[in-house]
């Protein structure tokens, strides 16, 4: 894994002086970006930035026996961390520990399939968190979605800044590493404080229960945006939650019991990009909620939430 | 207070007309329903006839007791949950893991036990809040409301199956059922494991009576927050820095 990753980065490197920036292609930027999210070992601290809300995170990122590792550290506030080995996700607080244990029913293999849906654009050269950067305009070709401008290490590909824009250009959050170092493997001080061992103790892993097939789903949304497909069916016994994405936005819609005469009902939230949007509805004469959360315009929400039906099962 | 009055003097409290050690251990065993720590065969045990005068006593006395501390509004102190929680339990698949432990693969079942309490505790904290939700001063108690909602909340929170609703109002639909694994209750660990997550940390028990619906609604939010950004780390490429979005880790 280290040799594939020498050579990873010495031909993006071999690659980016080949050619100016502006010379390569679209995608050959959002292949690089999509590798190198996978593969570099990474320590950095990043801003997230929404409305008036800031706050500072740090982020290892490395491959350990061949295995994603992956910790994201709130600098702010309460502790809190996430770690993620391999496919096991840990969320820790102080005191407290409770996993969420990931199965993908399909895991998207890198940003491809965007163009129908997006206008992608490379743009200028820049510097960001002390390194040469690249500018990716990302352009929705439809209301449904959100645009988005990054800025690339032009080095690696590595996602240094990532701005959500609202229809009429206004940016809904921003992340943006400050400072950011890029190193041939984990280098062993940034794993400092951390247990390897431990999370695994937390709990077992979940069983995969069973491998759900679209037409099985008995709650389904009649209308998508173009472009969305299935990501994520349930993979727990007690959910009702199904993800799509259309390879950059991604949406999850919630079935849940709803409750008589609450404000539990109808209802919608926004939070930088995300947006939530609930829906109260009847089904065999008892309430039911739906919501629909992710990084999509609430109208898109809205109409998303709106469109789910009982299929049943088949 | 009147509600208080009528639980701490009814005839159902255990006094001298039952052996000593038995209350204890109903006691014991309810607080450690209460606290989320009671394992599923306890909890059974707890809702046989024989003991149910003493474990509703003991309940609504550790309701009251938790209440007082927490200065919670005691409207609800009566609210017999033990017909709701019959409800749920018989509506959970039989663990075979749990039933069967202590005499079979005695690591799996050490290792299963607590998780499957969890389950069952989580279940019980559901069918709480949700009885609870559903009492409106205004038209009084709906016996027949709050057996659907419980039906569904036995389901498992996050969960909605006709069969479960409509067999909860007598109107069983042919083709309403839910996955093959739940329905068959085969036994598998996936049938009783992972209801616990979800349930258990969106209603911790402790909160469960006089909650306020913004709060829950907030609660439901910081959730699905929190499960998305879980689902999109694996989708938009960014892996887990989509959880810097996420303010609150835990919904607790």
């Amino acid at each position: 894994m280290r040799s594939k990753i020498h050579w990873c980065v010495l031909l993006l490197s071999v690659a980016a002086f080949a050619v100016r920036a502006e010379e390569l292609s679209p995608s050959v930027w959002l292949d690089r970006l999509a590798q190198s999210m996978g593969e570099l070992n990474y320590r950095g601290v990043l801003s997230y930035e929404r409305g008036d809300h800031l706050e500072s995170l740090r982020v290892t990122h490395g491959v350990i026996d061949g295995e994603v590792f992956e910790r994201l550290e709130h600098l702010d506030g309460e502790r809190r961390e996430v770690i993620r080995r391999g496919k096991q996700l840990f969320c820790i607080q102080v005191g407290r520990h409770f996993d969420l244990l990931l199965h993908p029913h399909r895991l998207r293999s890198g940003l491809t399939g965007l163009e129908p849906y997006y206008d992608i654009r490379v743009g200028g050269e820049g510097r960001v968190a002390g390194r040469s950067s690249v500018e990716i305009t990302i352009v929705p070709r439809d209301a449904y979605r959100f645009g988005y401008r990054l800025a690339l290490d032009r080095d690696t590909g590595f996602l240094l800044r990532l701005e959500s824009l609202a229809a009429d250009g206004s940016m809904l959050e921003r992340l943006q590493f400050v400072e950011v170092e890029i190193a041939t493997a984990l280098k062993p001080e940034w794993l400092r404080g951390i247990d390897l061992v431990a999370p695994q103790k937390l709990s077992e892993p979940f069983p995969i229960e069973r491998v759900v097939e679209e037409s099985q789903m008995p709650w389904q949304p009649q209308w998508l945006p173009p472009g969305f497909t299935l990501a994520l069916a349930p993979h727990r016994a007690n959910e009702d939650v199904l993800t799509y994405s259309d390879g950059l936005a991604v949406l999850s819609i919630f079935i849940a019991p709803g409750v008589n005469d609450t404000d539990l009902g109808p209802g919608r939230a926004r939070q930088g990009a995300t947006v939530a949007f609930t829906r109260s509805t009847r089904f065999a004469d008892a309430p039911i909620d739906v919501t629909v959360v992710g990084e999509v315009p609430v109208a898109t929400a809205q109409r998303v939430a709106d469109s789910v039906g009982w299929r049943g099962i088949h | 207070m009147i509600d208080r009055n009528d639980s701490m003097n009814g005839s159902h409290r255990p006094t001298d007309n039952t052996h000593t050690p038995m209350i204890e251990r109903v006691r014991e065993s309810v607080s450690a329903l209460f606290d989320g720590e009671a394992d599923e065969l306890e909890l059974r045990r707890l809702l046989t006839n024989e003991s149910s005068e003493l474990v509703h006593g003991a309940w609504r006395d550790y309701q009251l007791q938790r209440d007082a501390l927490q200065g919670l509004d005691m409207r609800f102190a009566n609210l017999d949950i033990s017909a709701r929680v019959q409800a749920a339990l018989a509506d959970e698949a039989v663990p075979a893991v749990a039933v069967t432990a202590g005499t079979t693969a005695p690591g799996t079942a050490r290792w299963w036990r607590p998780l499957a309490s969890m389950a069952v505790a989580a279940s019980v904290a559901t069918v709480v809040v949700i009885g609870a939700r559903s009492f409106n001063p205004a038209d009084g108690f709906s016996a027949d409301r709050d057996s659907g909602l419980v039906a569904q909340a036995s389901a498992n929170l996050g969960r909605v199956y006709p069969s479960q609703i409509n067999a909860s109002l007598g109107n069983v639909a042919a083709n309403a059922q839910p996955f093959g694994p739940l329905a068959s209750g085969n036994g598998l660990p996936g049938t009783v494991f992972p209801r616990n997550e979800v349930v258990g940390k969106r209603f911790p028990a402790a909160q469960t009576v006089a909650f306020d619906a913004d709060q829950m609604a907030q609660q439901r939010l910081q959730q699905y927050l929190l499960r998305h950004a879980e689902r999109a780390s694996l989708n938009n490429g960014q892996g887990v820095i989509s959880f810097a979005k996420v303010s609150q880790l835990s919904a607790e």
